[in-house]
């Protein structure tokens, strides 16, 4: 293998970092938006928790606290929210998915202020329940571009008959693509030594109806 | 006659399917008599300190096992963060004594000089040190500021402390939450968040680098992969903070990266080595235990990497099996790291109560 093949993501990712390097206590001067997205047969969840740092909190307190009275109302809550949901793509096997906001919850104004205040948005997407096989989810997340730290992850799905494949990211982890399958049920960290006997039971079962067929 | 030899066949496969599974269900069992001992001693060293504080503290320090405080903590310092139970600053000498004695009995040696080497490294903030410098501002931002320093650090009993029943013992304090849940012999540290700023420092003519070790063993273990497993371990994305940090129990993130299985012997044995910098925190008695359970299921464990491989380098590591999740994450600085230590199926002591 080339070293090159090493290297190229190294550097990107070194560059992307040194592009933010400045030193500080905490992560003051940035947003960081962390996506965490649950896959069903039937649907989508994704999780996102948003922690404006300390240095850009008031900005972003401004665009909530609409009427600068120190409270975020539920009104407030839920504009910001929808103003978040604008700036999201998601899609399913190259469709647009339907976000759908489930839930809200805000910290106090003092928190965000203080770099210690992390909004949580819950969304949801329902589709009818998906063929078996390979399908894909995109996500994008353009809320406070150019001045965010984004994370994006897959969970581990809960039902077995879900199992993600792959996971590809933009550097800044700003859009994920996961490649996911739908089928028959997966163990997810199974013991190597089960999955070794449980191929050996096909094997043998296989082995035993075709030499039964044989005979 | 043939079908009967298919299905003994058959048998014998799931048999060994079966017995291949065993290893991993003998190791999880901890040494009984090392841990009844341990935890009789860390009993009386929790009940000991019950004993030296007075009736507002003692009030103060213990809280319901299946209360909120269970999973109050943070990595932020206080000011920023409010903590709960008694403050080492608030504590007579004696009474601190008493804490630090619990903590010392309760981690391994190597454990108790992380974490005393983490809060004088918070100490060392407060003075000043760490090119972030004490960043406080709270008077800016209506006086309430972050608090640095080893008095900053709390102690809490999340339960009584008991030699049957389950309870944690939790210290923390900024770049510190150890959650070290007890029930009966048994013991873990996950969740347990270490940090330190500055990761480098100097005192008394001695470097000290409160998670050194980690950051050392991980680049030398990548040092130590081929080009085409550095290229399966490498992320090729920047992970800027820890994905499981505070606030993130309950979640199973899907693993990625080089699969341990694809290692030497050797190379597994230093990626134990670097798991060892957070097991190994507990008292022997439950890190050895630990420890085995994880070396069991290292054929389902991964190793992931973002950022260049050259010792001095901004980089994240994450290491993730069926029970194990390390993420070690430098905030875009190598003088300022953030790590997680969890166990997905018995944060808390999830599984001990399933027992």
């Amino acid at each position: 293998m080339r070293a090159s093949n090493v290297l190229i993501p190294v550097l990107v990712v070194a560059i992307a970092v040194a592009a933010g390097v400045r030193v500080s206590a905490h992560r003051l001067d940035e947003f960081l938006q962390a996506a965490r997205i649950d896959l069903r047969e039937n649907g989508v969840s994704i999780d996102l928790a948003l922690t404006p740092g300390a240095d850009i909190a008031d900005a972003i307190v401004a665009t909530i606290d609409r009427n600068s009275n120190g409270v975020v109302t539920a009104d407030e809550q839920d504009a910001y929210a929808q103003d978040v949901l604008s700036r999201l793509t998601a899609t399913l096997d190259g469709a647009r998915l339907p976000l759908r906001l489930r839930g809200v919850s805000f910290p106090t104004v003092d928190d965000i202020r203080q770099g210690n205040g992390t909004i949580r948005i819950q969304l949801d997407a329902s589709h009818s329940a998906l063929r078996n096989g390979q399908h894909q989810l995109f996500f994008s997340n353009g809320h406070h571009a150019g001045q965010s730290a984004y994370l994006a992850n897959a969970l581990v799905p809960a039902s077995s008959r879900v199992s993600v494949i792959g996971q590809r990211r933009t550097v800044d982890q700003r859009e994920l693509t996961i490649d996911y399958s739908v089928g028959m049920a997966q163990a997810r960290f199974a013991s190597g030594g089960l999955m070794v006997g449980l191929v050996a039971v096909v094997m043998m079962v296989r082995y035993t109806r075709r030499d039964g067929n044989r005979s | 006659m043939r079908v009967a030899a298919g299905a003994s066949l058959v048998v014998f496969a799931m048999f060994v399917a079966v017995v291949a599974t065993l290893p991993a269900q003998r190791a999880a069992a901890p040494s009984p008599s090392a841990s009844t001992d341990a935890t009789t001693r860390i009993v009386g060293a929790a009940q000991k300190v019950l004993s030296t504080l007075d009736d507002t503290r003692r009030a103060k320090v213990q809280f319901p096992f299946d209360g909120e405080q269970r999973t109050r903590w943070s990595n932020l310092p206080t000011g920023i963060f409010a903590r709960d139970g008694v403050r080492l600053g608030d504590l007579t000498p004696p009474q601190r004594t008493a804490v630090m004695s619990l903590l010392e009995t309760a981690f391994s040696a190597s454990g108790y000089r992380k974490v005393t080497e983490i809060m004088r490294g918070d100490d060392m903030l407060l003075g000043g040190a760490g090119r972030g410098g004490p960043r406080g501002g709270g008077a800016a931002r209506g006086g309430r500021g972050p608090a640095f320093g080893s008095d900053e650090y709390y102690l809490a009993f999340v339960g009584p402390p008991s030699v049957t029943t389950p309870w944690i013992l939790q210290f923390g304090g900024h770049h510190l939450a150890v959650n070290m849940t007890f029930a009966g012999a048994r013991a873990t540290l996950a969740p347990t968040l270490t940090g330190a700023q500055p990761a480098t420092y100097t005192i008394e003519g001695r470097t000290v680098r409160p998670l050194g070790q980690e950051n050392d063993r991980a680049f030398a273990l990548m040092a130590s992969l081929s080009p085409e497993q550095q290229k399966q371990a490498i992320f090729p994305y920047a992970v800027s903070d820890l994905v499981l940090g505070p606030g993130q129990d309950g979640r199973t993130i899907q693993p990625e990266g080089l699969r341990v299985s694809a290692l030497s012997a050797a190379q597994q044995t230093a990626l134990m080595e670097i798991v060892r910098e957070w097991a190994g925190i507990a008292n022997d008695a439950y890190a050895a235990p630990r420890m085995a359970e994880i070396r069991a299921n290292l054929p389902q464990t991964y190793f992931g990497w973002s950022g260049p491989t050259s010792p001095g380098s901004v980089i994240y590591f994450r290491i993730q099996g069926p029970t194990l999740v390390i993420e070690y994450a430098p905030q875009r600085d190598i003088d300022h790291i953030h790590t997680i230590y969890r166990d997905p199926t018995n944060d808390y002591g999830a599984a001990f109560a399933r027992k």
